[in-house]
């Protein structure tokens, strides 16, 4: 059997991930990149005798990237050394596409140009000589539709064909000095190069366009060469740009539409209440979805956990388990998640009954609201207000997922430009942005004083996460990246590939973040019965009472709050706490130290010496906001 | 002749005579302008070539306000913060 490998490639937001639902079968393999947290998607596809691999990569606007996503699109191809590359590119704005495959062209793969949304394109009135974009491209040229499923077969007909025909593509030639250049740099760097010197042409031109990534191959370029880079740079670009006019005056024939922007944009772009309309609409949305499912469903997986599982595995484990610690281990001392913590009792319910179901609904959400086109425009709107704090609009995006799981929002921020944006939305997450499963816990435990202290919760986050956020701006090196997006026309979701995706975030959670929710729960029952726990909350006992006010046995819950938040506000529903206690032991909960799973993310994501700086900023604030609640409320009281 | 000269009269010759030229950051909404130049560094200038954003390209401006810039290109709205579009050297 021949197998074909293949890299989409493309724009963000461009239709790639709909062509490649429909290119591939149910089953989808979610990866991230060795060494990092970007997702790739791999599926597979038979078409006689040929199996495809097909391979989604971000989306990226050049093959010089400025985001980490970017890179590692990049780093798929040259890795990966794919059989072919299909770039994607939107139909209805052709011209904006095709620089990325002239850039693509360097690559010396073989490359098929697919024009999506070809029937939206026509609406628009754009016409598209196919035959004589194929000719001047010297690749072929495929029309599609995901919606419609238009031009899906002929383009894997067309793969086939292309790898059979041993077709290969052919490189822009720019002008005498600048193709001089380029040639004497890929002469220069060819065979320092390994793995990837049938790239050298690529190479050659990144360096020359100042990619960061390969200057250090500069040492073997001549000095006068060198010298030349800067005013070379801004020749391939230019005659790239020239190029591309030139192809699409040839090629492609489009009337003057109007692009008309909805009054819910014009809203959503106004400086303050925008911003709050944006992120409002957002919330609503996902929270409202949550609260219903909440609602309804958490019943059903109550009913199949104390009804069915909970009773059979402790029968089981008690039958063939004597030595109590380690039954005390799998199973809890007592029956109930929270009065005791079991790996195969409480793990097993936080993680299939609690999380997972909840980050499905969270997954489903957002990527309803990525395909409508939402997405985008929400970081348009934030941009202003997120300024403020050091971070770009982009950096809401993370935010947002933090609220769903916080080490899910950290890896989100892989895709913002600058490192600042990535550090601070981070914190920010970690900080003052409780996970769903605190937030369940909260409502239970804050809700039963009344809606006035929940709502005092969120102010006094919204306030900290603010304070927070302008200092550590300060205290960040860096510059604010800058805002360019483009925000794509406004779409019918296809639940297809919302599901699919879901599905395949949900497998990856379960691979890398369930074995850190079970080992959360070993360590802590390692301390409880070995004492360490209990040595820990005596040594602290004194600072919790005398300065926040608290009993001394709300140590315990802050120390396994380091292990898992939701757990710890749980235990505090056991204690006798009034109102204003509870409020200030959920606020230090909350705020004074991230849960070990968002720590070791941070740490793996960022510099340690960040990380140090990140806990030091929560220690000191959540001790001056727990100091200051202590005295508000007794005034209040 | 200076690259910025050659950048320029590439936009002009593009697209006919100007009149004047402005950043895009100061340019009004519902106008259509054409991008003369690009002034930036290399990175910026990059990006906004990949994103579309390129010299001769014609430009309409949705929105121009405090933070942020709305435009269309070639069908496709582009969002761009002000300091990136106060580098985008538009005429009419």
């Amino acid at each position: 059997m021949r197998e074909i490998k293949v890299v989409l490639f493309g724009h963000p937001n461009v239709g790639k991930s709909s062509i490649f639902t429909s290119m591939t079968g149910l089953f989808v393999e979610v990866s991230n990149y060795p060494g990092t947290t970007v997702e790739i998607y791999k599926g597979y596809a038979r078409r006689g005798d040929t199996r495809f691999i097909v391979i989604d990569v971000p989306g990226a606007f050049s093959t010089i990237p400025s985001t980490t996503a970017e890179d590692i699109a990049r780093r798929v191809i040259l890795e990966e050394q794919p059989d072919i590359i299909v770039h994607i590119a939107d139909a209805t704005s052709i011209r904006r596409h095709l620089y990325l495959t002239i850039e693509l062209l360097d690559f010396g793969i073989p490359l098929i140009l697919v024009l999506n949304q070809i029937d939206r394109a026509r609406e628009l009135g754009v016409e598209v000589d196919r035959e004589k974009l194929e000719k001047e491209l010297n690749i072929p040229v495929i029309f599609a539709s995901a919606i419609t499923g238009e031009g899906i077969e002929e383009l894997m007909e067309k793969i086939s064909e292309t790898i059979k025909t041993e077709k290969t593509t052919t490189y822009i030639q720019l002008s005498g000095k600048a193709e001089s250049i380029i040639k004497d740099v890929q002469h220069s760097i060819e065979d320092h190069l390994n793995n990837y010197r049938r790239f050298s042409r690529a190479i050659a031109s990144w360096i020359i366009l100042g990619d960061e990534k390969y200057q250090y191959l500069n040492r073997y370029i001549p000095e006068k060469i060198r010298n030349r880079f800067r005013e070379t740079a801004k020749v391939i670009m230019l005659e790239r740009i020239r190029y591309v006019d030139k192809i699409y005056k040839k090629c492609v024939k489009s009337q003057q539409t109007k692009v008309k922007l909805r009054k819910m944009e014009y809203v959503m772009m106004k400086p303050l209440y925008g911003t709050f309309f944006a992120v409002g609409i957002t919330f609503l949305i996902i929270w409202g979805v949550l609260a219903i499912i909440h609602e309804i469903g958490h019943r059903i997986p109550s009913i199949l956990y104390y009804n069915y599982y909970d009773p059979c595995v402790r029968a089981f484990i008690n039958s063939i388990i004597e030595n109590e610690v380690v039954r005390n281990i799998l199973i809890g001392e007592k029956p109930g998640i929270y009065s005791s913590l079991g790996i195969l009792t409480t793990g097993v319910f936080f993680v299939f009954f609690m999380i997972l179901p909840t980050m499905f609904v969270i997954y489903i959400i957002m990527g309803i609201l990525e395909d409508l086109g939402f997405i985008p425009r929400v970081v348009a709107s934030c941009h202003n207000c997120m300024r403020h704090l050091g971070m770009s609009g982009d950096a809401i995006i993370p935010i947002i997922t933090g609220t769903g799981c916080s080490i899910v929002g950290i890896l989100s921020s892989r895709t913002l430009r600058s490192e600042k944006s990535r550090v601070l939305s981070s914190f920010i997450q970690v900080f003052g942005v409780p996970c769903i499963a605190q937030q369940i816990m909260i409502w239970a435990l804050l809700g039963k004083y009344g809606a006035f202290y929940v709502f005092m919760l969120y102010l006094i986050l919204v306030l900290s996460i603010s304070f927070a956020g302008l200092l550590a701006s300060r205290l960040i090196p860096g510059d604010t990246t800058f805002l360019l997006i483009e925000l794509p026309a406004w779409r019918k979701p296809k639940m297809n590939n919302v599901f699919k995706k879901a599905i395949a975030r949900m497998k990856s959670f379960l691979i890398n973040g369930v074995p850190l929710v079970f080992l959360g729960i070993l360590i802590l029952n390692i301390m409880y019965y070995t004492g360490v726990a209990f040595i820990v909350a005596d040594f602290f006992e004194p600072i919790i009472s005398g300065l926040f006010g608290l009993p001394g046995e709300t140590a315990l819950a802050l120390i396994i709050s380091i292990l898992r938040k939701d757990v710890a506000v749980g235990i505090l529903g056991g204690y006798s706490l009034t109102a204003s206690q509870a409020l200030i032991a959920v606020t230090l909960i909350t705020l004074y130290f991230p849960c070990i799973g968002s720590l070791l993310i941070f740490l793996s994501e960022f510099k340690p010496k960040r990380t140090i700086l990140i806990i030091i900023l929560m220690l000191s604030f959540s001790t001056i906001i727990g100091l200051l609640l202590r005295v508000i409320l007794i005034l209040y009281e | 002749m200076s690259q910025l000269c050659k950048r320029v009269i590439y936009g002009i010759q593009m697209h006919g005579n100007v009149k004047s030229s402005y950043s895009l950051a100061d340019a009004q909404e519902n106008r259509e302008v054409t991008v003369l130049d690009l002034v930036c560094d290399l990175s910026v200038f990059r990006s906004l070539i990949s994103i579309g954003i390129s010299l001769g390209r014609k430009v309409r401006i949705l929105i121009n306000r405090k933070k942020v810039v709305l435009v269309t290109v070639d069908n496709s709205i582009i969002a761009l913060s002000r300091d990136i579009a106060s580098k985008v050297i538009v005429g009419e």
